[in-house]
């Protein structure tokens, strides 16, 4: 079932939509958006501004566009004169718009096609795979092994990252207090699209990472990370990360990679047991 | 161009592909691969023109698809595109809100029709905006343009941008053309 969030009046859900089996709807004014959130269990936000002003439309955008901007957004009406950076869906109310409606927020959904960066190409598997590892309790099972990672390669911090549908989780990390980043500010969502070793040299000049402001307040410029391999999947990564721009030689790659090798053994093992 | 138009489709004179959704051209191609669709009650272009070449956008849709039976296009306020079945205008080419809701309205009432989309281009696109901005806008419309069955050409003109923005781009589109 998925979760809709209607936001406007709650006597504007047609009944076509509220009705269906697909969808589970619930509704708030959009003057008490920010009531509504933050709320994981929310999948698609559907808005309808007929009854609210322009600066309801402002609020509502900004509080779903821009500080939840993976969550898909379905606007069924105008909001002309808001502001130029909004990106969402739109399905203007006219001759069988409901079930366009319900055709776009199921796609957007099954599709994610709000997120800012690419997927594995077998995401599905790959997150049934991370629940199981995040089951298994791992925080600080890898200080160790951060911490020699850390040393042997002198950077300013070593981490292993689990990714899973929204966040980057940190089992480990050596060298700093992060517990989690927001996926799309992770580098290690486009590490584990790499079936090797993944160097940014400088994090500043990849216009993959333009506008990451969690990345600019740790500081990170060089980052490197190596895949864990668990189940046939990539579940996250083994990482450097410094305050300068460096480069890997092939040594240290091939050093990183068994380090990554090591831990996605270990979480194997521990998950073998139980 | 307009819905009372009945031509037969020319022959297709470029390669078929294998039912994609959405494939990214090289700006400078002249011919786009076939991917018809043959369902909708009609056949509708639309071209979203931040350059001003709108005619020859179109005259490559009808390069591999035939006349239209409809025509509507979404450019920049205060360009010269008229003579179309609908226009409707952004405020600029980084207007992301405006193209949101122009290409929302023009799809919607496009519901039960064949859809051919060009969008142009979207190297003009990432002049105003960045790289993961850019990415989900375009993920946010080529899904919505897999969801009608429609068919999107998205230009760019790769030499403008570095590898690791045309490769991340790349995973968004079933197929690309011209390109290396």
């Amino acid at each position: 079932m998925t979760e809709v969030l209607w936001v406007g009046n709650p006597h504007n859900i047609p009944d076509g939509f509220a009705g269906s089996d697909a969808f589970n709807v619930r509704s708030v004014t959009p003057n008490r958006i920010e009531d509504a959130f933050p709320a994981d269990d929310i999948d698609c936000v559907v808005y309808d501004p007929s009854d609210g002003t322009d600066d309801d439309n402002a609020a509502v955008l900004e509080t779903v566009c821009a500080d939840y901007p993976e969550l898909p957004c379905v606007l069924v009406g105008n909001v002309d004169g808001v502001g130029e950076g909004y990106v969402f869906d739109h399905v203007p109310k006219r001759d069988g718009w409901v079930d366009v409606l319900s055709d776009v927020v199921r796609s957007a959904v099954e599709r994610r096609s709000h997120v800012s960066y690419p997927l594995p190409d077998d995401e599905e598997g790959r997150l049934t795979e991370v629940e199981v590892v995040e089951s298994l309790d791992l925080r600080g099972a890898f200080d160790r092994i951060s911490e020699i990672g850390r040393y042997c390669f002198d950077t300013d911090m070593c981490f292993v990252g689990v990714v899973n549908d929204r966040r980057e989780r940190f089992l480990s990390c050596h060298g700093g207090s992060v517990e989690e980043l927001p996926r799309e500010q992770s580098v290690c969502a486009y590490q584990i699209l790499d079936g090797g070793v993944t160097v940014v040299s400088d994090v500043l000049e990849d216009p993959r990472f333009e506008n990451r402001e969690r990345l600019r307040e740790l500081g990170m410029r060089f980052y490197a990370g190596a895949p864990l391999d668990i189940g046939g999947v990539r579940v996250g990564s083994f990482c450097i990360m410094d305050a300068e721009p460096r480069d890997l030689d092939d040594d240290e790659s091939r050093l990183l990679r068994s380090f990554g090798e090591e831990v996605a053994e270990k979480i194997s093992l521990l998950k073998e047991l139980g | 161009m307009s819905r009372e138009t009945e031509e037969t489709p020319k022959k297709d004179r470029t390669p078929s592909l294998e039912r994609p959704s959405n494939v990214l051209v090289e700006s400078d191609a002249s011919t786009l691969p076939s991917a018809r669709r043959g369902q909708g009650d009609e056949t509708a272009f639309v071209v979203v023109s931040l350059l001003s070449k709108t005619d020859r956008r179109i005259e490559a849709l009808e390069g591999t698809y035939g006349e239209p039976d409809s025509v509507h296009v979404i450019s920049v306020k205060g360009r010269a595109d008229n003579g179309y079945d609908t226009v409707r205008t952004v405020s600029s080419s980084g207007d992301l809100t405006g193209l949101s809701m122009r290409i929302g309205e023009a799809l919607s009432e496009l519901h039960d029709d064949d859809v051919y989309l060009y969008f142009d281009d979207v190297t003009s696109l990432l002049q105003y905006t960045d790289l993961n901005t850019a990415y989900r806008f375009f993920n946010v419309l080529t899904g919505r343009i897999t969801a009608a069955d429609g068919v999107g050409y998205f230009g760019i003109t790769p030499k403008a941008h570095d590898d690791r923005t045309v490769n991340t781009l790349r995973n968004l589109f079933d197929d690309t053309v011209g390109m290396s």
